[in-house]
């Protein structure tokens, strides 16, 4: 288990007012605060193939009206990165959450999450509901409620190929031995939009922010071992989410993209109908509006939050 | 001037930031030109065509910013965007387009105007400054194409646009690096030309600016010319913009625009200089390969102006930098001339 320092950025548009670590069980993660408005909104972490820098977009825009808390995943940025699998199962990232919450006086916050961070937020919402005023999902992958038809889902993950092409990159082996290039591969997938050179690049330097090896351990807390592909998981998975998303009280916000390849767009628009909330269905975007249509997003997440703050 | 032929409707953008207050034409000698007029507020800014490879949208990321406080004028040059395509050479002389501007203040209700010109631009915003110091509230230039210095350029590549032999293109390459070697020998190793040796290498450049070829390869050109304007990594999108306005003429046209002179020589700016009184601006970027860094350097010093040089940058800091510039613009402004 190791702490890395993150490599400075060239610029910043803010620098946090405030940051720190919690510990659980060992495990440091690492929190900032920004600003000092009201109600307070957590940013929270996805996959930890990334770190909290895929908020860039949002940190300084929000802080401006609200306070902003947001944490680096463990198995990434300045979090450490524990070996085994079992210390990236999503309720380990939702207590992570509240943790931070609680280590910066933060009583109830509106929850934002991305891709894989809906697990995370789901079961904060359901199990800690006077914690969460309200939820934004963007992409949320996690929420496989119908047949996944994405290449990458149905690719043989365990099995070592001659040659790995396509979206059959999304492999083991692969990750292992081509961690650059997988990181490369995946961020493209994510972010398909034309003069997306930065963003890509940018999400392959996060990636390089952690190794393979972690990256595995956050697959394999799903038992990713012991299956053929990653459809399979997903669907089980999926139907676990759609348990807590009826259940979910508090206001909530669907933002989809309609060319996301990571996350199919209606399960996006499920999580929306069975969580009784909105949902903004961006044409032309992929796996990231929040790093790629920034501007939309920021808008539509303010108006969400003045929505959930005068209720 | 033979013939003119009417421009087309423009293609609609997806969006804009802020549309025109105010639009309309000028007209001389038959040539219509059009202008737009955003927002209120003194001192007026006229930000001026460049090459007729692009049009006025390409002070985009200009418009809208200083619009909120200022008068913002902009035309396309004659030979792109919803100005008329005049043929022959003499449609396209520093003079007309002068005049175009000056037709496009009175028109405007303009008294005087902060003049910005860039890259071809600068060249009508210096000889407006020199010769028409009344309409000049201030002058600023980014990356002139003016060839203070003797380098790479001017003649070289205006020596073989016409060549349809490939022995003759050679010559004239072989030529200009043999006239690099014995006056500026630093060039040929200087960190612009590393930085970009396929694009600064005279060979490529004779090659890609030839009439035959623009007419074989029009949008292959464009593709060549604007990745050598936008060195910057992470450029995709200001490169398809251009390469898109670059579309909206024509290769004949454009050769019209450049059999005149391709830059301006040093003699005519020194003159042009020694007569500018106004506060004034220069602007480079520091890995501009189109029009290097010397040349702005040797002009600021002509026309003793201040210099801002920014590292990193290529032809187009405004396109491709556009808050560093708008704000060393305003700064400028706000520090040089009383609002």
């Amino acid at each position: 288990m190791s702490t890395v320092e993150r490599p400075r950025e060239a610029t910043r548009a803010r620098c946090p007012d405030e940051e720190g670590y919690v510990e659980r069980d060992g495990v440091r993660v690492f929190y900032e605060v920004y600003g000092s408005g009201e109600p307070t909104v957590i940013l929270l972490p996805t996959w930890s193939l990334v770190h909290s820098r895929v908020w860039k977009a949002q940190i300084a825009y929000l802080a401006r009206h609200y306070r902003v808390v947001t944490f680096d995943g463990r198995g990434n940025g300045k979090s450490d990165r524990p070996d085994e699998p079992s210390a990236y199962r999503a309720p380990e990232f939702a207590h992570d959450a509240v943790a931070v919450m609680e280590a910066t006086a933060t009583d109830a916050a509106v929850c934002v999450s991305t891709s894989a961070g809906t697990a995370w937020s789901l079961i904060m919402a359901v199990t800690q509901p006077e914690r969460v005023l309200g939820a934004v999902f963007i992409g949320p992958t996690s929420y496989a409620v119908t047949e996944p038809t994405q290449d990458w889902m149905r690719a043989p993950f365990n099995e070592r190929l001659d040659s790995y092409e396509g979206e059959n990159r999304y492999n083991r082996h692969f990750i292992r031995e081509h961690f650059p290039e997988f990181a490369q591969f995946w961020a493209a997938l994510c972010i398909p939009e034309p003069h997306s050179t930065r963003p890509i690049e940018f999400a392959s330097e996060m990636a390089m922010d952690t190794t393979p090896e972690v990256i595995l351990a956050t697959i394999d807390a799903v038992h990713m071992d012991r299956a053929a592909c990653a459809a399979e998981l997903f669907v089980h998975g999926g139907q676990r989410l759609r348990q807590l998303a009826v259940q979910v009280k508090c206001p909530t916000l669907v933002i989809q993209g309609d060319q996301d390849h990571t996350c199919l767009p209606e399960w996006g628009r499920a999580l929306a109908e069975d969580a009784g909330g909105e949902l903004l269905m961006m044409s032309g975007v992929g796996h990231s509006p929040h790093g790629r249509k920034p501007v939309r997003v920021n808008l539509a997440l303010r108006e969400f939050v003045e929505r959930v703050a005068r209720a | 001037m033979t013939a003119v032929a009417v421009a087309p409707d423009r293609a609609r953008e997806q969006s804009r930031a802020r549309y025109p207050d105010d639009e309309g034409y000028v007209e001389r000698d038959g040539v219509r030109t059009f202008y737009e007029v955003y927002g209120e507020g003194e001192p007026a800014i006229l930000f001026l065509p460049t090459w007729s490879v692009v049009h006025s949208r390409f002070w985009k990321a200009q418009i809208a910013w200083f619009a909120r406080r200022q008068r913002v004028i902009v035309f396309d040059g004659r030979g792109n965007g919803h100005s008329d395509r005049p043929r022959g050479t003499d449609a396209y002389r520093d003079g007309e387009f002068v005049a175009d501007a000056l037709a496009v203040l009175d028109a405007t209700g303009t008294e005087r105007a902060v003049v910005v010109g860039l890259s071809r631009g600068a060249r009508w915003a210096l000889r407006l400054a020199a010769d028409h110091a009344d309409r000049v509230e201030a002058l600023v230039i980014a990356g002139p194409s003016i060839a203070m210095t003797r380098t790479l350029g001017p003649k070289s590549v205006a020596a073989t646009f016409e060549s349809t032999g490939r022995t003759r293109l050679v010559w004239g390459a072989a030529q200009s690096l043999l006239r690099l070697a014995l006056t500026r020998p630093s060039a040929l190793v200087s960190r612009t030309s590393r930085l970009s040796s396929r694009h600064t290498n005279p060979f490529e450049g004779a090659r890609m600016f030839n009439r035959r070829r623009w007419q074989e390869d029009y949008r292959g050109f464009l593709e060549w010319f604007f990745g050598l304007v936008f060195v910057e990594p992470h450029s995709t999108k200001q490169i398809e913009d251009s390469v898109a306005w670059g579309l909206e003429t024509t290769p004949d046209v454009l050769a019209d625009t450049i059999a005149g002179d391709l830059f301006l020589d040093r003699d005519t700016a020194l003159d042009l200089s020694a007569r500018v009184s106004c506060p004034s601006l220069v602007i480079t970027g520091g890995d501009d390969i189109v029009t290097p860094p010397e040349w702005a350097s040797a002009l600021a010093r002509a026309i003793g102006a201040r210099y801002v040089y920014f590292d990193g940058c290529g032809h187009s800091v405004a396109a491709r930098h556009p808050v560093a510039f708008n704000l060393a613009l305003r700064e400028f402004v706000d520090s040089s001339v009383a609002g």
